[in-house]
């Protein structure tokens, strides 16, 4: 078992590595200089140089690349272009917004989807099952910006009952954050929960023709107890996955949904960086988001070994 | 000896399912009377299809939910059809316990063999975990599972089919109940392995005066574990009597030629398909005129075609539902 | 028994499928709106009319005016002909990549196949929308380029598909009956695997058209897609946010436009699978 953490552990460092190199070339091979950005367009090819000289950009490819990962594993990430301040600050505050965000819309989607799977699949071709199945259907044509946008128009701007935008940060106390958080959270969650229900109930239903459910109702248990002990902690193995899966898309829906409520998030970030050729902060961010969505895969498997045995037999647990 | 279970009458349909195309509801089990005295073993034997697993389902209250069911169900004096989900599972496992066909995918995979077993304990006798636990590593031990070299804390996948096999017999039997309900609880098992978990089965019933409701396709696991027995064709018992008796005097065609199409080799395991007996069983959604068995029958007659023929005595405790019972002639 | 289910055979279960009626329909209506937009809109879509800016649907202007005075409705169908061009050409880009690929991986398996699959899962690895900004935003936006980040997302989700489909039809005995007789892995590919799974390529492809639709709408709605003059709706919904308290209407029709289109999409291609799928229709 632990040969095969540490398997996933070494296939972890691989693709973060891959990835660093991918972005990196990538970066490396875009036109646009960094000195031209920072210094503007009408500065002397002199200072120009001793800019270049200065961020080690006429250095050889092979050793900025060393550079930067050196910098990457100290925490070192280097200064922003346009902001002149150094990334890992930047990053460091916004991590503080778009972590909770991405938390808060997890656990929102997650505690809307398993229940309403579970119920559909529960009353399978019953009127619950129909009405949550058409909701998630239509749930999940539903873009997360118009959502968005809908929600600030009937809770923020009609209601008035949550922020339409912004962010007054931590220190002016956790409800006034918290309360900037939850319409983008709600915005964020509800296609991933549209898509999770459906997967939710299908596992379900999967499950609850087995054999082994019947097995438990012959021990006499209720319709309820054997779904509630047997089929939904095994339906749990394709819904984890989905999970995992999900949060790649949350992160990516952070882009657009900071953008709807002016949230000064990694999304927001990432999308001004690149608008202004900031190049170092795009090259961190985005290994470090990639850098995320490979860690949460391979908590995923760890959530696998966690649920199914059977997975553990492979190594002789 | 009093009467364990009593089933009268009992009819079950499935209503069409949309998409089905033409046709009525299927009728799977015609008026079917069975009785299973305290601590006696009864045998159902006959084709797939023919209606046994449908009989032990509806006296388990596990038929699928579309089911129609009519007649009457009573266990030990207590009428169970009509009861609700929550009545019948207080009966489910405590008085009643179950053996499936398929051991590999009757437990759950990701649940210990421990927790398993325990789960009906904890259930029906509110026991705490650590009790429940120490009761089901008994009840392994019980079944031929010892503690030293299989730990409670097992996974099914780790077992072979018969050892799974014996868990859910551990399982059927943890909460002491009165009968024993085992439906092909060796179809799927090595024919090595067969006679062994029959064997346990025969035991641990007879140890604890347990009634048994063994359901087979193969005559051969009939004559080895019951006391009476039952043939069953397309949702009607056509034959009923003392196992011995049956086997000495077999009566309806149809159990000749279930008989005739069993393998030579000896009366376990082998028996494959009844392939021998030609035709096919009639569509349950046909309604029904005559003999069920008419068109399949080397005695058919024009009566077997137009009158449905009633359960007769034909020997002592043995009834035949046939106009032409057999007397002369064995295996043909 | 035959593979795929004769023209006939689909329309007439079609029919008696609610889900592919209703999403057909739906996806036929879009598909007919684009079209008309191409020769005509109520009003032009780029004339600006300031005196009669935010108005209100009526009917002069059926869904009402933008902050310019420009037809909301005329914007929006010309906005559906440029959302459906983007995703058709990407869905095109992702099938005439990403078919071929997985047929060769199929076909060949080996070192080529690992290599497809090695892609196709580091493609995976980003999440789609993070790449397609970063694509658009480095190589400049514009309807163009959003085409090409949605199209290079589509290419392994075609290789795959094609992929797995096809190496079940090279087990299958008339494929290996034609390889016996010489015909050569093109022409096998050709004749027997492609007629095979076009049914599942159907299907995936209104799944992937529906996508598409939605990441042109984030796109544009970033101002990364469709550039102006040309309307799209994510562009529109863009605008319209800050507007949104006094002209609720600029906000409402263009999500609606998206949600219906992708709904449609969605069921029909459900739909589409429930009568395609043969192991389903065996059992009916």
């Amino acid at each position: 078992m632990s040969l095969l953490i540490a398997k996933r552990l070494a296939a972890l460092v691989a693709t973060l590595f891959a990835t660093s190199l991918v972005v990196f070339l990538v970066m490396a091979v875009l036109p646009g200089d960094p000195a031209t950005i920072i210094l503007g367009i009408g500065a002397q090819e002199d200072t120009l140089a001793a800019l270049r000289h200065q961020l080690g950009l006429d250095l050889p490819l092979l050793q900025q690349y060393l550079r930067w990962v050196g910098g990457l594993l100290t925490g070192d990430l280097g200064t922003s272009y346009t902001y002149s301040r150094p990334v890992s600050e930047l990053i460091g505050q916004r991590v503080m917004v778009s972590l909770p965000l991405a938390v808060f819309a997890i656990v929102l989607s997650t505690a809307i989807a398993i229940p309403c799977g579970v119920l559909a699949a529960a009353r399978h071709n019953g009127p619950a099952d129909i009405g949550v199945s058409t909701a998630a259907q239509i749930g999940i044509a539903i873009p997360n910006f118009w959502f968005a946008m809908l929600l600030i128009l009937f809770f923020a701007i009609r209601l008035g009952w949550f922020p339409a935008g912004g962010f007054p940060g931590w220190d002016e106390g956790a409800s006034a954050a918290l309360g900037a958080l939850v319409l983008p959270a709600v915005a964020l969650a509800l296609p991933q929960a549209a898509i999770l229900t459906r997967v939710t109930r299908s596992a379900v239903l999967e499950v609850l023709g087995e054999d082994h459910v019947r097995t438990a109702r012959a021990k006499g248990l209720t319709r309820g107890a054997a779904l509630r002990r047997h089929a939904v902690r095994n339906a749990l193995i394709p819904v984890v996955t989905i999970m995992g899966l999900q949060f790649s898309f949350l992160l990516a829906g952070t882009i657009v949904i900071e953008n709807v409520f002016y949230l000064p998030g990694l999304g927001r970030l990432l999308f001004q960086a690149i608008a202004q050729r900031d190049l170092i902060v795009v090259q961190s961010l985005v290994v470090l988001l990639a850098g995320a969505v490979v860690i949460v895969n391979f908590i995923v498997d760890l959530a696998y070994l966690a649920i199914d045995p059977r997975l553990r037999r492979a190594v002789g647990g | 000896m009093s009467v364990l279970l009593d089933i009268r009458d009992l009819v079950v349909e499935f209503p069409p399912a949309h998409g089905d195309g033409p046709g009525g509801a299927a009728r799977v089990l015609h008026h079917v009377d069975l009785r299973v005295g305290r601590g006696e073993s009864v045998g159902i034997v006959g084709e797939s299809g023919c209606g046994k697993s449908m009989t032990a389902l509806a006296a388990m209250g596990l038929l699928p939910v579309s089911a129609d069911v009519a007649g009457s169900i009573v266990l030990d004096g207590a009428e169970l059809t009509g009861l609700g989900d929550g009545a019948m599972s207080r009966i489910r496992g405590r008085r009643m316990g179950m053996v499936f066909q398929e051991p590999m995918s009757a437990l759950n995979p990701v649940r210990t063999i421990g927790d398993q077993v325990a789960e009906g304990l904890r259930l029906h006798f509110r026991l705490p975990p650590g009790e429940a636990l120490e009761r089901a590593v008994a009840l392994l031990e019980r079944v031929g599972l010892p503690s030293n070299r299989f730990s409670p804390a097992l996974y099914p996948h780790q077992l072979s089919g018969g050892q799974r096999q014996r868990v859910v017999i551990a399982i059927a039997l943890a909460c002491g109940p009165d009968l024993l309900i085992a439906d092909e609880p060796t179809t799927a098992l090595d024919v090595t392995i067969q006679s062994q978990i029959l064997d346990l089965i025969a035991e641990v019933t007879a140890e604890e005066g347990m009634a048994l409701l063994m359901i087979s396709h193969d005559l051969g696991v009939i004559a080895e574990t019951t006391d009476r027995m039952l043939v069953m064709y397309a949702g009607t018992v056509v034959e009923e009597g003392p196992t011995t008796e049956v086997f000495a005097h077999m009566a309806h065609p149809y159990t000749r030629g279930l008989f005739a199409a069993m393998p030579a080799r000896g009366l376990i395991g082998g028996g494959r398909r009844l392939a021998t007996i030609p035709g096919q069983v009639p569509d349950p959604r046909a309604p029904r005129v005559g003999c069920p068995f008419a068109p399949r029958c080397p005695r058919a007659r024009e009566r077997c075609r137009i009158d449905t023929p009633a359960a007769d005595p034909f020997g002592p405790g043995h009834t035949v539902r046939c106009f032409y019972p057999g007397r002369e002639e064995h295996a043909a | 028994m035959a593979e795929a289910a004769s023209l006939r055979e689909v329309f007439v279960k079609g029919v008696r499928s609610g889900a592919f009626l209703l999403g057909g329909t739906i996806t036929a209506v879009f598909v007919i709106v684009a079209i008309v937009a191409i020769f005509w809109t109520p009003w032009s879509y780029t004339a600006m009319d300031i005196p009669d800016r935010l108005q209100a649907p009526s009917w002069q202007h059926w869904l009402g005016t933008d902050q310019f005075g420009r037809d909301v409705l005329s914007m929006l169908m010309k906005g559906t002909h440029n959302s459906v061009l983007v995703a058709v050409v990407a869905v095109g880009i992702g099938m005439g990549v990403g078919v071929p690929l997985g047929s060769l991986a199929a076909a060949r398996r080996g070192w080529i196949d690992e290599l497809v699959m090695r892609f196709s899962d580091f493609a995976f690895a980003f999440p789609f929308l993070l790449s397609a900004v970063m694509i658009t935003a480095l190589f400049g936006p514009g309807a163009v380029n959003s085409i090409i980040a949605i199209g290079i997302f589509n290419i392994p989700v075609f290789a795959r598909v094609t992929r797995g489909s096809g190496m079940a039809v090279w087990q299958r005995d008339y494929v290996m009956a034609a390889r016996a007789a010489g015909k050569g892995e093109a022409r096998i590919t050709v004749e027997h695997v492609l007629p095979n799974i076009a049914s599942v390529l159907i299907v995936q492809a209104t799944i992937q058209f529906a996508l598409a639709i939605l990441g042109e709408a984030a796109l544009s709605y970033l101002g990364l897609g469709t550039q102006p003059p040309q309307p799209s709706w994510g562009k529109m919904l863009a605008e319209a946010q800050t507007m949104a308290a006094i002209a609720p209407h600029l906000v409402i029709f263009p999500g609606l436009a998206i949600v219906f289109v992708v709904l449609g999409l969605n069921l029909f291609g459900d739909g589409l699978r429930d009568v395609l799928d043969p192991r389903l229709r065996r059992a009916r």
